[in-house]
Order: structure tokens, then sequence, then C-alpha cells
């Protein structure tokens, strides 16, 4: 979630293993172009390049790690000058041992004069990480409350605002997403001044309460901020999914109806759904009557049952990893009869999922693809998507392409 | 065989001194072999025995130089009566983790062959209650296999050695760790005596011992020495002597049975209204 932010340094306090996975496995891409200084060369994909540590070790835990923590802090902004600031994350070790993060933050950021951002939400706090986006929500919010306070200057000018500013929450830019989600509210002519937090500048995320409505796409991991902002700066939000031309077209007209942009939005409907029309028809026609099951986090699930059905497919199973009970009121509700749900599956169910239902795709990520592969049923890597964008009208022509592609691969009809 | 002995108790109730006096006196009235591994990270647990002498602890030295530098010549020195003793050390109060420490220092002696076989006794000094799984380390795995617990007629002091007997009870089965007694550290408290009896009897365990108060215990302190060592044929030196031949002779080992929140306050209604 603090991951896409791109003009920072993000610095996992912990032993060096806790650090991996986050180190480039999302490809919640990123363009740093005014990081270019004179003499460097321009720095795409920072927040993907690297990923920064304090290496824990075993004398850190027993004496506390937070001079480590500064040291590593310092080093790594003597490495990356051009970095606007730097988000501390805590683990399960530091978590435990106490470490206090903030009071180093404090103390970064009066030396340095950078943004020093902290998420205090270790593994061991909840059972899933649905609770450390909810924890860091919380934390995230509390921080730019409090730099707003501090430095009114970070906040957007008056004369800069516009009434029909909106920031889009919860969008992470996977695959490059915000870039064709972004121009449809551009066109309707709603300006989005930040995205929380794909591609986006962590200046700008301070910016986030001057928007007139938050519009939530994520709403597992971002609905908390939405409502934060919402009891703190009285800005409404509004939830929507950004799959599919159905879902798609009732985010833009809720927003739009808002602004009282109606007309816009249904121009901007108009032209897009007839824009991409025809390739659309050319994979429904193929698509139909295929039967998928989906895994992956949350949202997700219940996004893409409507999105799998304008392609004349069926969704016969569904599982989530960290879906609360709200996600699966959303599931239930959009799911036919006879779908089958599972909660946080283990292998076996997953495999005797796609053994009973025999799906012709199985939408999931990297983990399990290999299960599904060795069946004979194609995947999709649905976290970070093959060949994105998959969002807005034109991202479901590649979605429904890459669903196409794996179906009528070759390869099957040599099993 | 060596017998690996686990000293607990409140804060401030006396554990260090009376645990390097009952080590003191078992070497010097029976002469027994031992060592001392010193578990509270003030590292204040073999002071009497060095005769004040500050020593290198474990984890100063594992924090400073690496894991190789953690070697016997560097960590263990010998006092009194050749008692060996180790400090595990740890951090300044309100930082990282003490209890890692006791764990990782507890490690490194082991892999550094440090109890061996040859001693007859070795004492873990453990700060205060049982805070947290790295301060249970010396009972889990059987790296002590006796308990001794110290307390006194005051009611904290029971409420904390009950409190250490709820965690004892969960290794007991798995480890094979056994609580030996209660010693009482008197406070000169009103019937305290009797008050400790019915407490360990409750427990289920014996009062092993009842150390009287007696103000050459601090003056030896003051000398840096154990009250065997500054005057062994003095009174207080007897008593140390006594409470080390039970230790010697102890053949009561129970897993303790600890009282509820709900009994403890009633007795302390029993013996708070005495007079």
């Amino acid at each position: 979630m603090g991951g896409p932010i791109t003009d920072v340094i993000h610095m996992v306090h912990a032993p060096v293993g806790c650090a991996w996975y986050t180190w480039g496995t999302r490809r919640h891409l990123s363009d740093l172009y005014t990081w270019a200084l004179p003499g460097k060369l321009t720095n795409v994909a920072f927040n993907r390049r690297y990923c920064t540590v304090t290496d824990m070790e075993e004398k850190d835990v027993v004496f506390g790690g937070m001079k480590k923590l500064k040291k590593a802090c310092l080093e790594a902004f003597r490495m990356f000058p051009e970095a606007r600031g730097m988000v501390i994350y805590t683990t399960c070790t530091t978590g435990l041992i106490g470490d206090d993060v903030s009071a180093v933050a404090r103390q970064l950021e009066e030396e340095t004069g950078k943004f020093i951002l902290y998420a205090e939400a270790p593994g061991c706090s909840g059972v899933s990480q649905s609770k450390g986006h909810h924890v860091a929500n919380h934390q995230f919010f509390r921080q730019i409350r409090k730099l707003r306070e501090k430095r009114p200057d970070l906040c957007m000018k008056e004369e800069e605002k516009t009434p029909y500013d909106i920031a889009l929450v919860g969008e992470y830019n996977i695959d490059w997403d915000t870039k064709v989600i972004l121009p449809l509210f551009e066109k309707m002519g709603v300006r989005v001044i930040v995205t929380f937090t794909g591609n986006s500048r962590i200046e700008d995320l301070i910016k986030m309460p001057d928007a007139e409505l938050n519009v939530v796409h994520c709403q597992r991991s971002a609905t908390y901020i939405a409502e934060l902002i919402q009891e703190g700066f009285e800005v409404p939000y509004v939830g929507c999914s950004l799959f599919g031309i159905q879902q798609t077209s009732n985010a833009l007209r809720r927003t739009a109806k808002f602004f009282g942009l109606e007309e816009q939005a249904e121009k901007v409907i108009a032209e897009e759904t007839a824009r991409v029309e025809k390739a659309l028809s050319f994979y429904r026609e193929r698509l139909k009557g295929k039967k998928v099951a989906i895994y992956v986090g949350a949202p997700r699930v219940w996004h893409w049952i409507k999105v799998m059905e304008e392609l004349g497919m069926e969704v016969v199973a569904g599982a989530c990893t960290f879906a609360h009970e709200d996600d699966y009121e959303k599931i239930n509700a959009r799911a036919k009869d006879g779908v089958l749900i599972i909660d946080n599956p283990n292998e076996f169910e997953i495999e005797e999922m796609l053994h009973e239902y025999k799906p012709d795709l199985f939408l999931t990520g990297l983990k399990e693809k290999f299960i599904g592969r060795k069946m004979g049923i194609p995947t999709l890597n649905s976290h970070s998507y093959e060949k994105g964008p998959y969002a807005g009208y034109a991202g479901f022509v590649n979605f429904a392409r890459d669903i196409y592609q794996a179906i009528y691969a070759p390869v099957w009809k040599f099993l | 065989m060596t017998r690996k002995i686990a000293i607990y108790g409140k804060g401030g109730i006396g554990k260090s001194t009376t645990q390097q006096n009952t080590a003191a006196a078992l070497n010097y009235f029976y002469g027994k072999k031992i060592m001392i591994h010193g578990c509270d990270p003030k590292a204040d647990c073999t002071r009497l025995i060095l005769g004040g002498k500050p020593q290198e602890t474990v984890m100063d030295t594992l924090r400073e130089e690496g894991e190789e530098a953690v070697t016997l010549e560097r960590v263990v020195k010998t006092g009194f009566g050749g008692i060996k003793c180790v400090e595990s050390g740890g951090p300044e109060p309100g930082v990282g983790c003490a209890g890692r420490g006791v764990i990782t220092a507890i490690t490194l002696m082991e892999e550094a062959g440090a109890y061996t076989p040859d001693l007859d006794f070795i004492f873990f000094d453990v700060l205060g209650d049982v805070v947290c799984g790295g301060f249970a380390m010396p009972v889990r795995e059987g790296k002590a296999q006796e308990i001794y617990i110290v307390a006194s007629g005051e009611m904290m002091a029971l409420y904390a050695a009950n409190n250490i007997c709820r965690g004892m009870v969960k290794y007991a089965e798995q480890s094979g760790v056994r609580l030996g007694g209660i010693i009482c550290n008197s406070r000169n408290v009103d019937g305290e005596k009797e008050l400790l009896e019915e407490f360990c009897d409750k427990l289920g365990t014996q009062m092993i011992h009842f150390i009287p108060r007696d103000n050459i215990v601090q003056k030896a302190e003051f000398n840096r020495q154990t009250v065997t060592q500054y005057n062994p044929t003095c009174n207080q030196a007897m008593s140390y002597k006594e409470l080390a031949g039970k230790i010697i002779d102890n053949d009561m080992f129970v897993i303790p049975k600890p009282m509820t929140m709900d009994e403890m306050e009633d007795l302390v209604v029993k013996y708070g209204l005495l007079d």
C-alpha cells in the first residue's frame, strides 16, 4: 500500500529477510522524470528498483534497533539524495521490541528536512495483511493531518483548487491502470489531484483532503482513509469498481452526479464504449459460456464477477485471502446460486476446487498458477496482470485479450 | 550429576543476595563446585562472589566484537571458592529485548560448553517476575530442573511467587522442571512464617528455609562479600549453611498448584486482620 509512492525511500525496519518480498514483486509502476538532476539520469520506477532495510541482527534485537534505524535512514538519504522523503515500516521483530519509530522519524525530519512517514503495522498484529492496511491507513491519516497543521504551505492553495477536484483512493497503478483510468475522469471535466497511492508523489498525498470527493477503488485496503477524511475534513467518498464496461460507467456516473456533470459523463461513456465494442465482440464470441474460478486478495473477486459476465463467461468458484464480512456480502450479492466461495483456501482446497468445478480459466496469483497449469487449466496473473492495464474501457480489451490468449493457447491441444 | 537450579522471585526481594550466599555456603561448608549464570540485564548477580569486580557480559561481548569473541576465557570469571560466574547482560531499561538476550546468552554458553559435567550446581539467577518467554528460558528444555522462589511475608512478594508458579506449570510437563521450595527471606513482617507456611501448603510445596533478617548481610554486601566469606562463624552464615544443606538433601520436587486471585485475596484478608 505504501510501496507505490514513487519519490520516497521505503525503509523496512527488520531482519533482512522481511524486506525480500517487498522488492519489485508488484507491478505498481511509476514514472519519476521529475527526479532528474543535472548530471544524473532520470530515475524511473525508483520505488520498485530499490528497497532498503535496516538488517536487524540478534544484538540489535537485544539492545534495541533505534540507533541502527537512524543510521540506516541517514545512509539511505546519502545514497539517494534526490529522494523527497521516506516511509519507515516496522515488522514483527521491531514491533515486539518496541523500537520507537515515531521518535526516530521526528529526529530525521528535523535533521534532513524531508518528509518522514512511518507505518507501525507489524505482521503479528492481525490475522492477515488486511489489518496492516487498516493500521497503516489510520497512521498515514494522522501523520498527514499533523503535517498539514504544522506546515499549511503543504496544503493545496485556494487559487490552485477547482470545484471538480477528486482524489482516487485505493488505486495502486498496477501495470499502468492509472493511464487508462485518469483520462476518463478528466474527459468528463473532473480533475484527479492525487491517487492514493499509485504513481504518486509524497507531497501530493499530503493534499488528499483538499479534494471535493474521494473515489475509492480498492474498498478493502483504503476505505479506512476515505472514512477518516470524511470525518476529519468533511470530504465525502464514493465506492466504485473500475473494471468492465458496466462498472466503470457506473463509477463515472456516480462521480459525475456529485459534480452535476451527468451529461458529460454519458458522452464519455458512449464514446469509450463505442471505441472498444468491436474488439470486445470478437472476444465475447469466443469466450461465451466459459467457466471461471477467481482467487485473489479480496475486492477483485466481486469486481470481476460482473466483468466475466460481460464477456459471457460464468464464475463458478471464488476464493479470497483476506476478505472481510462486507466483501463476502458483496460477493454473495453478485454470485449466482451454486457458486463455490472459499475463505483463505489451502493448496489442497484449491486443487479440489479446480477438480470439482473444472473451470476453463483460473484467475489467480503467481504461487497458485502452477497447480492450475499442471491440471490443464489456463491461468492469468491476477495480482499484477499479464500485459495490462486491465482497468477502464481500454484496459478491459487487454483483459479480454489475455483471457482469450490464455484459453486458446495452442499448448492446451497437446494435453 | 550437575544440579541445575533457577532462582526466581519478586524484584528487590533478595534473590541475588540469597543465591550468592547459598552458593558460597555450598562451596565453603560442603565443598561443592558451582557456577552462577546471571540472567539480569543489570548484570549484578555475581558481584559478591567476584568481590565487586565488574564482569564483561556475554551480550556486550557479542555486540562489540561479534559471536566469535564470546569465549569462556572472555566471559567466565572465577571468584570466591572457585565459583565460576557468567553474566548475560542486556539492554538499558526501556529499549530492545532483554528476554531475547537471556535466550541468546544461554544458547551461546551451551555452545561454548560452559556447563561442564564436573560442576555440582549451576545457578540461573533470573530477573524479577517471569515477564516473557525469554525469562522463562532457564526452565525450558530442561536447562534448569529445580526452581527455588525467594519470597517474604509481604503480599506483593507472594503475588509474584504465585505468578512465577503459573509460568512454571506451563513448562513442567514438557521440560520436567520442578519446584524445590520457597525460601523466605524475612522482612520481619507479623506472622511471616505462618503466612509463608500456609502459602506453601496451598501451592503444594515446602518453605525450605526461613532466613532471619540480619544486618550482617548488608555489612558483607558493602564489603562486596558474601556472609560466608565475611564472617563464616556468624549466625547468618550458619543459616545459609543450613539452607545449603537442605538444598543438597532436598527430595521434595513438585509441580506447583498456583492459587487463583480470589484465593490469594482470601489469604491477604486472613493475615491482614491478625492484629
